[in-house]
């Protein structure tokens, strides 16, 4: 009897030491943990809360300045959103830059088409229409793309999402953005530009300049009016371009170089040129022989941009 | 899709016990699971990623069963010791997360998404997580996520059942302590 009391009494022992032991483990472990909470993890928590505050607002902010709100993701994603966003508020408080929301809307409209991987704006138009409409952060875009029922579109989308929550930029790269394309061409600077581009190409038109009436007199001058208009249609188009990334007297050296070749270098006439050639990505066909059946007869002008070394297409 | 799996036989090709869950845990006792767990957690380098991770919405749940799976992997304890100290290890990550103020989810919603979604949404999160680690910071806590990231696409969703196995409940009694002493006031 006293042996089995005895014998009792031990395991009780074992028993407690091993759960004081235990508890002591543990103990132990949660308090070197609460340390570490208590003197620099709840900073650096709160640290990471503030940067994605801060993200959220950079999103907000744009979207006020009248950037779609994709397109904010999406530069926000390329970790360009606040560079953009302070050069967009030093063009706001400056009247002489004629800021316009008009013009946002189209940088918005092109960073969204430009987006590299196409399937991403897709992921994030998928979010957009399952109704993503307020405070649009990368986790709310998330719960909304798995709130969708069509599975095979949905892991689309995830695989996609998940190189768009960078505030760092990982997953996508910067692209170059022209903000002046952001403001309006004020009318004193749309006039110079057609004076550069006049006196460019005006000898290549057959102008002479008058002193006498302070301007070009041309031959034909119904074409040449034709042609200096799309020219300067033409460099209005390339300032405004969202990703233009240059100077605009290189473009009226461009119009200048080409109206040169198509005139002197192929000798195509005036009124020929002014009807069927464009500049710019959208070339048009000039038939300077009406014998379609005999290629080598046709004349095509292209701008420079287009023309393809066909020695080269093998390495393209 | 039946061209993907394995041929029959092919599991003969390989050295038998070659990989780590085919040899014997290295852990047997539940508590001692409980405690490496709760030491590897704890560690201030993998505990801010951990903590930022819930903090994006990784539900607690998903947190659990993929350090619960990666431990198996490893061959640091088995699957019935993971089943066993589940709900211990749920506990300690959810207290934690209160201790440091986090918005934390315990699941993904009300149930109605399937586990393949739930699985999918669990990978963005930790990726994204991983993403937004600066670099200076990238050390055994983004080493976890990743293996959390290669875990969760083949973990076992089940729930995590909040009653305590007998033979952990003193590990687990111990984790809801209050911290006795200085901490406790601040």
């Amino acid at each position: 009897m006293g042996r089995n009391l005895r014998l009792l009494g031990n395991l009780a022992k074992a028993y407690v030491e091993d759960k004081e032991e235990k508890e002591a483990a543990v103990a132990e472990i949660n308090n070197a943990k609460r340390q570490w909470l208590f003197k620099v993890g709840v900073e650096k928590i709160a640290q990471r809360k503030k940067v994605m505050k801060e993200s959220s607002a950079r999103i907000s902010r744009a979207v006020r300045l009248g950037f779609d709100k994709n397109a904010a993701i999406v530069l926000e994603a390329r970790g360009q959103l606040e560079s953009v966003l302070t050069r967009v508020d030093k063009l706001k408080d400056n009247p002489d830059k004629n800021y316009s929301r008009k013009n946002v809307t189209k940088m918005s409209k092109a960073i969204l088409e430009n987006v590299p991987e196409e399937k991403m704006a897709q992921a994030m138009n998928y979010a957009f229409d399952l109704g993503a409409q307020e405070s649009m952060d990368g986790s709310k875009l998330i719960d909304i793309i798995f709130s969708a029922t069509d599975e095979a579109s949905m892991a689309e989308a995830v695989d996609q999402v998940t190189n768009i929550s960078s505030s760092r930029g990982d997953g996508l790269d910067p692209v170059p953005l022209n903000l002046a394309g952001l403001t309006e061409l004020d009318p004193v600077k749309a006039e110079q530009i057609r004076k550069n581009v006049t006196s460019r190409i005006a000898p290549f038109l057959g102008g002479q300049f008058s002193a006498e009436s302070d301007q070009y007199v041309f031959d034909d001058p119904g074409s040449a009016a034709v042609i200096v208009n799309k020219a300067v249609d033409y460099i209005k188009e390339k300032r405004s371009d969202p990703f233009f990334q240059g100077d605009i007297s290189d473009v009226t050296s461009e119009v200048g170089d080409v109206i040169e070749e198509l005139t002197r270098g192929q000798g195509i006439p005036l009124a020929t040129i002014a009807d069927t050639f464009e500049f710019g990505t959208n070339p048009s066909e000039i038939q300077v022989n009406d014998d379609d059946e005999n290629d080598d007869l046709n004349t095509t002008i292209k701008p420079p941009s287009s023309i393809i070394d066909m020695n080269n297409l093998a390495t393209q | 899709m039946i061209l993907d799996g394995p041929i029959p036989g092919q599991s003969l090709t390989k050295t038998p016990r070659n990989a780590l869950y085919e040899r014997p845990p290295e852990i047997a006792d539940p508590n001692e699971a409980v405690l490496y767990h709760m030491q590897r957690l704890s560690d201030p380098e993998r505990l801010d990623n951990l903590l930022y991770t819930l903090e994006y919405g990784l539900p607690i749940k998903h947190a659990t069963q993929a350090a619960l799976t990666v431990a198996v992997a490893r061959g640091i304890h088995s699957i019935d010791i993971s089943l066993i100290i589940a709900p211990v290890i749920h506990s300690f990550i959810k207290t934690t997360a209160e201790e440091a103020d986090i918005d934390y989810k315990e699941d993904f919603g009300d149930g109605s998404i399937s586990e393949e979604v739930e699985r999918k949404k669990a990978v963005a999160l930790l990726k994204r997580s991983i993403k937004e680690t600066p670099e200076e910071e990238m050390d055994a806590g983004t080493d976890m996520l990743e293996s959390f990231v290669e875990a969760t696409r083949d973990m076992s969703l089940e729930d995590i059942p909040s009653s305590i196995p007998e033979e952990v409940s003193d590990v687990a009694e111990a984790i809801k302590e209050k911290p006795r002493g200085l901490m406790s006031k601040g």
